[in-house]
C-alpha cells in the first residue's frame, strides 16, 4: 500500500486533459491499485481489467477531485472501491460485461505471472476480505481499508466521509466480531 | 517504477484514452447551454431550483430539481447528472454540503438505494423512488441542521433507466 500521506498531485484534474500528468499519475499509484485489486480478486484475467477500470474511472471522474477530502491516493482508493462494487454487483446479476480497455488483452505470459504472484501474496488479505462479510456494509467498509489495505485510521475516514473518532469507534466494535469468526492465522493481520 | 508488458500496454491505452476524451468533451459542452431557473411554488411555500439544459433535440429538460419543504426537508429530483457543475451548489444553497463524484458505469439495481445506516435509521437512511421519469428522495430536516454531508455517486445520465445510475448516503452528523 503507498503511502497515504504523501503530498497531494498538484493538479488531478489534468489527468483527464493531459496524458504525461496521467502518465505520472498512473506510475505513483499503479502499486496501490494492483494491490487493492489482488486483495479482492483471485483471477489474474479479470485483476487486469479492474486495473484499466479502476484508472479508467480516475481520469473520468478526477474533476471530482477535492484536496480538503483528502490525498489523491485516498480519493483513489475509493474510486478503486466503486469500480470493484460494480463489478461484483454485475457477476451477480450475471451480466456480460463489455470493457472500454481490456487488460486481459494486454497480458503476456510473464506479466500474467506477476499478476499471479501478486495475488498469492495477498491471499490472507483476501481470507480477512471475505471474513469481513459478518459486518454491516458501513463497518464493512472501513474494516477493509484499515485491515486489509492497511491505509491509516485516518485516511480510511476520510476515503469514506467519516470523522477519525467515529471511524474509531466502529473499528473497534468490529474487530471484537471479526475476530469471532476468523482462524488464528487471519487474526494476526488485525491485531 | 519499472512497468512489464501490460502495465506499459496499460498505459498507452490510457494515455490514447485520455487524447480522445478531450475533444468530445469539449464538444459535449457547446452543445449543451445551460441556465439557472430558479422558482418559487409560492402557494405551496416550496422554493425550487432547477437546472435546465437545452438538448440537440430542441426542447430544454430539467437536470434536476432540489425543493425545500415547509418543514425543512429537501426534495431532489434527479433526471440527468452529466455535466451538472451547478448541482452541488443547488444543495449548498439549501444548507446541504453534496459531494458529487462521476463514476462511469456505475449502476444499482432500481429502487435499491446506498443508505447510511446510522444511529438513527429512520432519518439516515435515503429512500429512491422513480417519479415523472426521475429519480427522487427526500433529505431530512435533522440531518441537514445537524451538518451531514451527503455523497452522491452516479455515471452521469442514463436515458434508457433514470433509477439506476445515482447513489446517494449521508456520512457525519448522526450517520
Amino acid at each position: 500500500m503507498s503511502d497515504m500521506t504523501t503530498p497531494a498531485h498538484p493538479d488531478i484534474g489534468s489527468i483527464a486533459e493531459d496524458p504525461d500528468a496521467l502518465e505520472m499519475f498512473y506510475r505513483e499509484h499503479l502499486d496501490t491499485v494492483q494491490r487493492f485489486v489482488a486483495r479482492r480478486v483471485a483471477d489474474p484475467h479479470l485483476a487486469a481489467d479492474l486495473t484499466a477500470e479502476v484508472f479508467l474511472a480516475a481520469i473520468d471522474s478526477a474533476s471530482s477531485y477535492r484536496p480538503d477530502r483528502g490525498v489523491p491516493a485516498a480519493w483513489l482508493v475509493g474510486v478503486a472501491r466503486h469500480v470493484l462494487a460494480t463489478e461484483f454487483r454485475r457477476q451477480s446479476r450475471d451480466r456480460a460485461v463489455q470493457r472500454r480497455i481490456s487488460g486481459r488483452r494486454l497480458l503476456d505470459a510473464d506479466s500474467l505471472a506477476r499478476i499471479e504472484e501478486r495475488i498469492d501474496a495477498e491471499r490472507e488479505g483476501r481470507a480477512l476480505y471475505a471474513a469481513l462479510a459478518s459486518l454491516p456494509e458501513r463497518d464493512r467498509a472501513l474494516m477493509e481499508l484499515v485491515a486489509v489495505d492497511g491505509l491509516s485510521v485516518t485516511a480510511a475516514a476520510a476515503v469514506l466521509g467519516v470523522k477519525p473518532g467515529t471511524a474509531r469507534v466502529r473499528l473497534h466494535r468490529s474487530r471484537a466480531r471479526v475476530q469471532s469468526v476468523l482462524v488464528p492465522r487471519t487474526q494476526e493481520v488485525l491485531s | 517504477m519499472s512497468l512489464d508488458t501490460f502495465e506499459q500496454s496499460l498505459l498507452g491505452e490510457l494515455r490514447q484514452h485520455v487524447v480522445a476524451r478531450t475533444p468530445v468533451r469539449s464538444a459535449a459542452r457547446q452543445r449543451i447551454g445551460v441556465r439557472l431557473a430558479v422558482g418559487g411554488l409560492a402557494a405551496a411555500g416550496v422554493a425550487t431550483v432547477a437546472l435546465v439544459l437545452g438538448s440537440a433535440a430542441g426542447g430544454p429538460a430539467a437536470a434536476y430539481a432540489v425543493e425545500s419543504q415547509p418543514d425543512g426537508d429537501v426534495v431532489v429530483t434527479v433526471y440527468d447528472l452529466a455535466g451538472a457543475d451547478g448541482f452541488e451548489a443547488a444543495l449548498a444553497a439549501e444548507g446541504i454540503r453534496a459531494h458529487l463524484t462521476y463514476v462511469p458505469g456505475f449502476s444499482q439495481d432500481d429502487g435499491q438505494a446506498r443508505t447510511t445506516t446510522g444511529v438513527d435509521g429512520a432519518v439516515c437512511d435515503i429512500a429512491l423512488a422513480k417519479v415523472d421519469g426521475g429519480l427522487r428522495f427526500t433529505l431530512g430536516a435533522a440531518q441537514i441542521d445537524a451538518g451531514a454531508e451527503l455523497d452522491i455517486v452516479t455515471s452521469g445520465s442514463s436515458p434508457a433507466d433514470v433509477g439506476s445510475p445515482v447513489a446517494v448516503a449521508w456520512s457525519g452528523g448522526s450517520c
